[in-house]
């Protein structure tokens, strides 16, 4: 075989499968991040990069900084901490004794590590952009200095009996910035990488198509901007929510938090997260209190989202966060959103969900809507923690929303099901029931596929049952959690599709409930799972309704997917000016090239979950 | 669907993962060698689509952004490992990729072996492959999606291809 051709044929794109899918949705969060036009004219970005290792937060081998650090004592940290008393009171005693027990406070539970926070950094040359930096930088400073457990350490600063180690090291820089060749912000990072920040004057969207633009944008989960306006507002943004319209000047912070560790590799890290749109720390007098944040209140939120996703676990910390997510109203920092919250808990191996952290949790989802619930246990899913096995399966008894309980039993699957207790919520559950999806879910877990095509079989002929419920075999989408597992449930389901008996029933119940736009979603799944199978009575079904023009949109985005992935395929060649515009622009031009080169039709384009290879001559 | 996701519907939003993930996914595997690089920095191409969904003008547009993206922040993530000294011990690479190879029909040792050899190519180079291979876009796309003039994309194949052929043939030496 010809080197291209193998080439060809062996880098076909993986699909990463139903859990990752989950990790996506559960990270996009409560929804669309809102947005706010107006007021920007200066924005700055803080990324914070910190090791990998910093979730080991207590590192026995690193090595002391050379510089003349301080340490400042950690001042204990004010209010209520957890929903569940850590220490109950010392019972009262009326003879003296000998040593009274000392109560417990959060700072003695919290853990100690050390902060070496360095000068702070200006490298964007403008004085007046300087200053909301500046003083971003002593709030920061200020509310380290209220982290029980945290020695925090400032060069200059003299504190008798500092140390020298640190275990974090944090640096705050202002980024200088150029201009791109279409006139847009470039931002110059601090490893000296430049990036595209703010579109130019043509306007085209900044890293997009526009070939001026060499670099891609800052955006993401680690691009949140700091913008400010003449009247001294400072404007706090994910950078992809806003829009460019009206602004100015651009200047850039950089947040910095290295581990020194073993490990050397560092990620980068958002400090104000996904789902916080827009934030205005004010700083000039003509700021509106109610929609602007002082600098120490930005600062604390900042501190706060490093205290859960990047210092050392702290349980009560953790717990009153939690408990605050509850009551947004009584915390003065504004709150930290859901989904950083989640985040943090989630990362690495879970060690930050000890016990009194899971029951705050289970505390405050108990308020929350359905969505935030299945978002919990979807971004818990890959944490495998004996202590939340009991809120796991308790959801998928008792909770009245379908879609949380198919998050939990997803959990539930990946982590625990040889667990007996699993087992038996599983054997309940397949007993006494009523939703189908859930039942043929849980019986396909307990034993396995052979029964599994069974249920399908029989459900796709049973006439007495709804046209969801004969489905529900088919549309189970529990993933066990890893990519291997998935390919090879997905091995297992195309097999048992092509068998004849379970192929034509299935089409011809599919093809009845084509144009019931109310059971859109259930047919597009049951598209979805047909599309897995190379079957030429499969292709026939798609060639059919990639022509009708009718489909409601669900079900015209199952066929536009499986169109996408056979665009090698003559026959879909064929059709593709039918389907416009849901074939992407240029493509179809692509692909009579192709089609017009002798043996180039074999090739694979796109991403295909199936690649299928259909010979040219066909 | 775009257009539904861009009106704040989930669940069009979903299909849209689900319909690109394994294209972010795939490029970023054989970009990085690593799956969990892979998962994290394809996660972050969508986390950083919904964002933005509001600038993507149609369904060519997303995929081209979403390559391009995603294409850029791997070489990023390459490069800075490489700066760190933590790149990715090739043994290492041949248990990632076999772990993740995919169902082709044809050879799968074969198939390891050529990503194996593939993720010894210098970034850029190894990005212009895998566009053109597996995602099957023509030197003038490659171009646009990694900023590089057309002759640069052209002499990146050329090579590539007589180093993988040199490579099977037994030679060690790289390009």
């Amino acid at each position: 075989m010809d080197l291209e051709q193998l080439l060809r044929a062996s880098l076909v794109a993986p699909d990463p499968g139903a859990v990752f899918t989950a990790r996506v949705m559960a990270r996009v969060g409560r929804g669309r991040v809102r947005r706010r036009t107006g007021i920007i004219l200066i924005g700055t970005v803080l990324a914070v990069s910190a090791a990998a290792a910093a979730l080991v937060w207590r590192m026995t081998a690193v090595a002391p900084h050379s510089i003349d650090s301080v340490a400042v004592p950690a001042v204990p940290e004010p209010g209520p901490v957890a929903p569940v008393p850590l220490v109950q009171p010392a019972p009262e005693v009326k003879e003296p004794v000998a040593a009274a027990p000392k109560a417990v406070t959060p700072e003695d539970n919290a853990p100690r590590y050390a902060v070496l926070v360095m000068p702070l950094r200006q490298e964007d040359q403008d004085l007046g952009k300087r200053r909301p930096v500046e003083a971003l930088y002593a709030a920061m400073l200020d509310e380290l200095r209220k982290v029980p457990g945290l020695t925090l350490q400032v060069p200059g600063e003299s504190v008798p009996g500092a140390g020298g180690r640190a275990d974090y090291v944090l640096t705050l820089t202002s980024l200088a910035t150029t201009v791109s060749p279409a006139g847009g912000v470039m931002v110059v990072a601090t490893d000296g990488t430049s990036r595209c920040a703010r579109n130019g004057s043509s306007g085209m969207p900044c890293g997009s198509n526009s070939p001026q633009e060499p670099s891609l944008p800052i955006g993401g989960m680690s691009n949140t901007s700091y913008s400010y306006s003449a009247n001294g507002s400072v404007v706090i943004n994910t950078f992809t929510g806003a829009g460019s319209a009206g602004r100015d000047e651009v200047v850039w912070v950089e947040l910095k938090v290295e581990s020194p560790g073993p490990s050397t590799a560092r990620f980068t890290w958002p400090v104000a997260s996904a789902g916080r749109s827009e934030q205005r720390l004010c700083i000039g007098a003509n700021s509106t209190p109610s929609e602007c944040p002082s600098p120490a209140k930005m600062a604390a939120q900042y501190i706060q989202t490093l205290r859960l996703q990047v210092f050392p676990p702290d349980s009560a910390f953790q717990q009153r966060v939690l408990q605050q997510l509850g009551n947004p109203g009584q915390d003065p920092t504004g709150g930290m959103r859901f989904g950083e919250v989640m985040t943090g808990l989630a990362r690495g191996d879970g060690s930050r969900l000890d016990a009194g952290t899971i029951r705050a949790l289970v505390k405050y989802l108990a308020t929350q809507p359905a969505d935030t619930r299945a978002s919990a246990w979807n971004t818990l899913g890959h944490v495998a923690n004996p202590a939340l096995l009991a809120p796991l399966v308790d959801s998928l008894r008792h909770d009245p929303d379908k879609e949380v309980r198919l998050a939990a039993l997803a959990s539930l699957l990946a982590n625990y099901s040889a667990d007996p207790e699993v087992r038996r919520a599983f054997e309940e559950i397949d007993r006494e029931d009523a939703d189908p999806m859930l039942r043929a879910t849980v019986r396909r877990a307990l034993y396995g596929p052979a029964q599994w095509r069974d249920d399908l079989i029989a459900a796709l002929n049973n006439a007495e049952l709804s046209y969801e419920d004969r489905l529900s075999p088919l549309i189970v989408n529990i993933s066990s959690g890893t990519v291997q597992q998935d390919f090879e449930m997905s091995r297992v389901r195309q097999t048992v599709l092509r068998e004849p008996q379970v192929l034509g029933p299935l089409i011809a119940l599919v093809q009845e409930h084509l144009h019931e736009a109310g059971f859109g979603r259930t047919t597009n799944m049951a598209l979805n799972r047909l599309a897995e199978v190379d079957d030429p009575a499969v292709y026939d079904l798609f060639l059919q309704l990639a022509q009708d023009q009718s489909l409601p949109p669900l079900v015209a985005m199952g066929v536009q997917s499986w169109a996408r992935n056979h665009q090698n395929d003559p026959r879909v060649r064929e059709i593709l000016p039918q389907m416009e515009p849901m074939v992407p622009s240029g493509l179809l031009e692509r692909m009579r090239e192709v089609g017009g080169k002798p043996g180039e039709g074999a090739a694979t384009f796109g991403s295909g979950a199936i690649s299928t290879v259909v010979p040219a001559a066909q | 669907m775009l257009q539904l996701a861009q009106a704040g519907d989930r669940l069009a939003f979903r299909q849209l993962v689900e319909q690109h993930q394994a294209r972010v996914f795939g490029v970023a595997l054989r970009l990085t060698g690593r799956h969990a690089d892979a998962e994290e920095l394809a996660q972050d191409v969508f986390v950083k689509l919904h964002g933005a969904l509001a600038l993507i003008q149609s369904p060519a547009h997303l995929t081209h952004w979403l390559l391009r993206t995603v294409t850029h922040r791997s070489i990023d993530r390459l490069r800075q490992q490489a700066r760190q000294g933590t790149q990715v011990p090739l043994e290492a690479l041949g248990e990632t990729t076999a772990a993740h190879a995919p169902e082709t029909g044809h050879d799968p040792v074969a198939a390891a072996e050529l990503h194996r050899l593939l993720l010894q190519l210098q970034p850029d180079a190894r990005a212009v492959m895998i566009l053109r291979y597996q995602e099957d876009l023509d030197p003038t796309d490659i171009a646009t999606v990694l900023d590089m003039p057309l002759p640069t994309v052209k002499s990146h194949l050329r090579r590539s291809l007589d180093w993988l052929r040199t490579r099977c043939a037994g030679e060690t030496h790289g390009p």
